[in-house]
């Protein structure tokens, strides 16, 4: 940065000098080689060559073949260290690669999938090479961070077609966004998946994924969580547990905050499910999330939402922290991610009926009117619970609480299933099934004998 | 007693359906206005037809061959000519600003069935707060084109039939009535109407089922192929006698069109003569229904009505009538419903009977096999007015603040039950956009407080609620109950002319707009000066804008003194004069130099304007300089004016 301003200052003090050092009167000014202006321009054709010829060993074109019949995805990689690691914003899942291909020097060599992360879009492979061939990593230590104003030169990484040439452009930093990832906001440059960003420094800035420039920040963490995941990857069964702590928010409303002398920035809890890890750690509906893990929240409204789901950053085992406001008291509760319960389903073909316990999650979530009985989640189309007078008419419906059926009684699924068995020794024609809808009762007639399978 | 609509909510939504894909657009489908250019020429073509089918009828009717072997008439044209001849002056069209429909007399002195859809203004106006609003100017034009101003005497949405009046020169030729229970299907039926605006368009076809339930109405109606198409709302199906069996409601499909039975629209008529309503009686409340096949086998019952629920602590539950009864006999009658015709046949019987008369329930209670006999007795009530849902705008109406974009409806049992709320306290939120919406709030909600306040209707809603707009007070804290969860949330109001002052200057007797006018004030924060002829004007009277009113007396406002000197000082002092209806005709009254501005006043008046002026336009809402008028012809038009008068105050610094 300041050299250039060196360079510029010079050029401006020698232009306005100029005239003052006009040749002597009668002989001939000599024409300069370059006009002034160009000067600046030269200047920074020098910056980014200099910077791109820096950083062009650090990065390399990679192209990504997935089963199926798509074209294979072309982006920029970059290494990261000096095992061949390389870092690409791309999710994807082991058993659909086909085959990942890195080319250096225009040639091709291909590479393994080490770890991806799907909730930041960001992988690390490792490129095969001959022992010959020498990769620059990029420092991910001595990345910094922009200005408002500063100049930054990206660097992307082309196919065949452009003949693997690694494309320049200089651009300007005209502002931050701050969300789920940091975003550096720069006028001119072609954000590419992979671009590489860096300050006149040759220092990272940020890299590109979805069309942004992700900070050098968000990319470190990245990289960090991707490689503690790969020392301990997530059997298959782990990969499907849905982390939560058990609290429903939403950001307050902001014009009551004022009413309520709350601040704006924080997060409402509209409700905390029974048994959940928050609701054991003491959380309670109402309170006000002000800070998570001690980083305090600093946007109001939807913009909130963002930064809260960035710091809540939700893992399976991950311990969190929440500074909570309640009553004017400050409090820590302090929980950890655990498997949102799937509650057990049951589900009786013969009857149509996919029924399942009611917990605070689906009193809440469906808007029941009660805890007892069981609620059915899904009606089969053609069985005997879906078959009335009219075609498009069912005798049951979903959000229907069962608390009665064949005149047994139904508080929970153990009675139900109870029911069903009973049912099916004893092959009565007809079931009579109680059940709440909303906030009224009905009793409906199923006919087991129609609708089999 | 609460019909099972719920069920068909869900059919609706998730059905292929017959007839409609979503809400409204089937009836207004069936209202829009056709090709209005063509109407004449068709008229004409139809006409001559007449004069060609006239001589060939002569001719049939007078056979020449002797020779000639009598045979069975066949079924000719001639048939069609005689229906035409029978019904074409008892059906007319009926045409208003948004709609144009079909309409039959059944009276010499000019009343005349016709679908409530046709009359009503909620199903063309997206801002109508009242689903009851009929539209304004209804014309009624008879077979021979002359046409009479008509006059709603009673109309309901569900059952879909109205009742209007117009005040003929001559007594007219009225239709034949039929009987609706005598109709079979595959029989040959007519309907005659005005599709696409094309007016005394006969077509046929054949009942194709006669007691159709799969439309979410009241009674059952009758199904049939003869084409009916938007236009031919409430004109008359009519059976090979030329009697009217029904009247025509739904369709716009290719042969798939339905009709409402003529004896269910005969009882309504006397209810809209005698009440101006269809006034249900209700035995309040318990939900029924049919014992189809399956639940006789398990209930041990064939005969007979399943009492599935009755809500607690109602007259019903008081009565002693419980959950799980079965009702065998009302009023020592038998009934009985097997399918949801015969269920829809008893809603009807029970809603028609007489309010404050006693009812006795005669119940089977108990298990299958061990049923014991009670009986219940009860008094019949008036029915609630019925809630919104599907695509019935129902009868309740809305309360709506539209500059804090937020509109209202009182709770019922049938809300409750059919939008699952498990309270009746509150107001229901039923439209959300601007200062509502940026607070949070969603359709669906109910309100429970107003600041600290609990609310238990509609009335201490708006009480609550006006005491801080009155106060112009900065956040109004508001209670939710959203599903299980409560919310709360704060209103902001604007109070757009917070700083200004008003004179309200209104006549003795209440404009139809008082309310929506001053809920529109209110909102807004402006201070009102209230002023009414007769009244002193007082000496240091200070003000932005003069706003005069219409109502009853409005002519008063013309030669008060003190009314005309505000006015002047008005005009003198540059502010802003707003006008309702008659009251703008104070203005040139009050100073003659404004006669040369564009005015506009209640239709009405129009000749006495004319008088003072050569600027009257007649448009809805007119604005000249420092004059708003409007013609207050409806309540849109009033809406519209407001915030053009609003705009006028605010410009004016």
């Amino acid at each position: 940065m300041k050299a250039l301003r060196k360079v510029l200052c010079g050029c401006i003090l020698l232009a306005s000098l100029m005239p003052a050092c006009a040749a002597p009167a009668g002989k001939q000014a000599e024409i300069p080689k370059v006009p002034e202006g160009a000067r600046v321009l030269s200047a920074i054709q020098s910056s980014v060559n200099d910077i791109s010829r820096a950083i062009r060993p650090s990065i390399a074109y990679v192209e990504i073949s997935v089963t199926g019949d798509r074209d294979p995805d072309r982006l920029s990689g970059v290494f990261i260290d000096a095992e061949n690691n390389m870092f690409i914003p791309a999710y994807l899942k082991k058993d659909t690669i086909r085959k990942i291909s890195v080319w250096i020097n225009k040639e091709e060599y291909t590479a393994k999938l080490v770890q991806s992360d799907d909730k930041r879009y960001m992988s690390i492979i490792k490129v095969k090479l001959p022992p010959e061939v020498k990769i620059l990593p990029v420092s991910l230590e001595k990345s910094a961070q922009a200005e408002i104003g500063e100049w930054l030169i990206g660097l992307n990484s082309s196919g065949k077609d452009m003949d693997y040439q690694k494309l320049s452009e200089i651009g300007m930093v005209r502002g931050t966004q701050e969300g789920f990832f940091d975003h550096v906001l720069v006028n001119g440059l072609n954000i590419g998946d992979g671009t590489v960003v860096v300050n006149l420094k040759g220092e990272l800035i940020g890299i590109g994924i979805n069309g942004q420039i992700v900070t050098a920040n968000d990319i470190k963490r990245g990289i960090n969580k991707i490689f503690a995941k790969a020392k301990n990857p997530p059997s298959f069964e782990e990969q499907k547990k849905k982390p939560w702590v058990g609290i429903y928010f939403t950001p307050i409303n902001e014009d009551y905050a004022t009413v309520k002398g709350f601040p704006k920035e924080c997060m409402l809890v509209e409700a905390v499910i029974g048994e959940s890890p928050a609701d054991r750690s003491g959380m309670k509906e109402d309170d006000l999330i002000i800070e998570v893990d001690g980083q305090k929240l600093t946007k109001s409204g939807p913009q909130l939402a963002e930064q809260f789901n960035k710091y809540m950053d939700a893992e399976m085992n991950r311990e969190i922290s929440f500074t909570v406001l309640r009553n004017g008291e400050t409090k820590i509760i302090k929980c950890k991610f655990e498997e949102r319960p799937e509650p057990k389903e049951f589900k009786a073909e013969d009857i149509g009926l996919n029924v399942q316990n009611i917990t605070d999650a689906e009193y809440r979530g469906w808007k029941l009117t009660r805890r007892e009985g069981v609620l059915v989640t899904n009606v089969m189309p053609g069985s005997p619970a879906a078959t009335a007078e009219s075609a498009n008419e069912y005798l049951v419906y979903p959000a229907d609480i069962i608390i009665e059926f064949n005149s047994m009684p139904v508080n929970n699924l153990e009675d139900f299933i109870k029911a069903v068995e009973k049912v099916r020794q004893e092959k009565p024609g007809v079931v009579l099934v109680k059940l709440w809808r909303g906030t009224f009762q009905t009793i409906q007639a199923l006919n087991l004998k129609i609708g089999r399978k | 007693m609460i019909r099972k609509l719920f069920i068909i909510v869900l059919f609706l939504a998730g059905s292929v359906c017959l007839f409609a894909q979503e809400a409204p657009p089937t009836k207004e489908e069936l209202n829009k206005d056709g090709a209005n250019s063509t109407e004449d020429e068709m008229t004409e073509l139809i006409e001559n037809a007449e004069i060609t089918e006239e001589i060939i009828g002569e001719e049939k009717e007078n056979p020449i061959d002797e020779n000639q072997i009598d045979e069975e008439p066949a079924k000719t044209p001639d048939a069609e000519d005689t229906l035409i001849k029978k019904i074409d002056p008892g059906v007319v069209e009926i045409k208003h600003e948004q709609a144009i429909g079909s309409g039959f007399i059944i009276s010499s002195d000019g009343y005349i069935m016709t679908n409530g859809h046709v009359v009503a203004s909620v199903l063309y106006d997206y801002e109508e707060d009242d689903p009851k609003a009929t539209a304004k100017k209804i014309t009624v034009t008879l077979f021979d084109n002359t046409r009479y101003q008509a006059k709603v005497i009673g109309h309901s949405l569900d059952p879909d039939v109205a009742l209007i009046k117009i005040e003929p020169r001559e007594p007219l030729t009225t239709v034949k009535l039929g009987n609706s229970d005598n109709v079979k299907s595959g029989q040959k039926v007519y309907a005659y109407g005005s599709p696409g605006g094309m007016k005394r368009t006969l077509t046929a076809g054949i009942v194709s089922n006669t007691e159709r339930t799969d439309l979410p109405t009241f009674t059952k109606v009758i199904q049939t192929d003869a084409s009916i198409n938007p236009g031919n709302s409430g004109g008359p199906l009519l059976n090979e006698e030329a009697e009217v069996i029904g009247i025509n409601t739904y369709g716009g499909r290719t042969g798939i069109g339905f009709t409402i039975p003529i004896n269910f629209v005969l009882v309504l008529k006397e209810h809209y003569l005698k009440y101006g309503y269809f006034k249900r009686a209700d035995f309040p409340f318990f939900i029924n229904s049919e014992i189809y096949d399956e639940m006789a086998q398990v209930l041990g019952v064939s005969e007979g009505i399943l009492i599935d629920y009755v809500v607690p602590d109602s007259p019903a539950a008081k009565a002693g009538l419980m959950t799980g009864d079965i009702m065998v006999e009302l009023n020592g009658s038998h009934v009985s419903a097997k399918d949801k015709a015969q269920m829809r046949d008893f809603t009807w019987k029970l809603s028609t009977m007489e309010i404050g008369s006693t009812v006795k329930l005669k119940v089977l209670r108990g298990k299958k096999g061990a049923y014991s006999e009670h009986l219940i007795t009860g008094k019949l009530l008036e029915d609630e007015p019925a809630v919104e849902y599907a695509y019935q705008f129902g009868e309740l109406k809305e309360l709506r603040y539209d500059d804090l974009g937020l509109g209202v409806k009182r709770m019922t049992t049938a809300t409750s039950l059919l939008y699952r709320i498990p309270t009746l306290k509150g107001v229901r939120v039923v439209r959300v956009n601007g200062i509502a919406d940026k607070a949070g709030i969603a359709t669906g909600d109910i309100i429970t407080h107003v600041g600290e306040q609990p609310i238990e209707g509609l009335d201490d809603f708006r009480a609550e609620l006006e005491k801080f707009l009155v106060k112009t007070q900065k956040y109004i804290l508001i209670t939710l109950q959203r599903g299980n969860d409560t919310v709360k949330t704060a209103l902001k109001p604007n109070y757009e002319l917070s700083d200004k002052k008003i004179v309200l200057i209104s006549p003795e007797g209440k404009s139809e707009y008082a309310e929506l006018i001053n809920r529109f004030l209110i909102t807004n924060g402006c201070t009102i000066i209230n002023f009414k002829p007769g009244d002193k004007k007082s000496e240091k009277l200070e003000f932005d804008a003069v706003f005069l009113i219409n109502g009853a007396g409005v002519e008063n406002l013309w030669s008060d003194k003190a009314v005309l000197e505000i006015i002047k000082l008005a005009v003198d002092r540059k502010k802003i004069i707003g006008a309702v209806g008659g009251a703008s005709i104070a203005i040139l009254y009050a100073d003659n130099s404004l006669a040369d501005k564009k005015i506009t006043t209640d239709e009405t008046f129009s000749k006495q304007i004319m008088e003072k002026t050569k600027k009257y336009t007649g448009k809805p809402v007119e604005q000249d300089g420092l004059l708003v008028t409007t013609t207050a012809f409806e309540k849109k038009i009033v809406r519209y004016f407001l915030n053009e008068f609003r705009n006028a105050i605010k410009g004016n610094e």
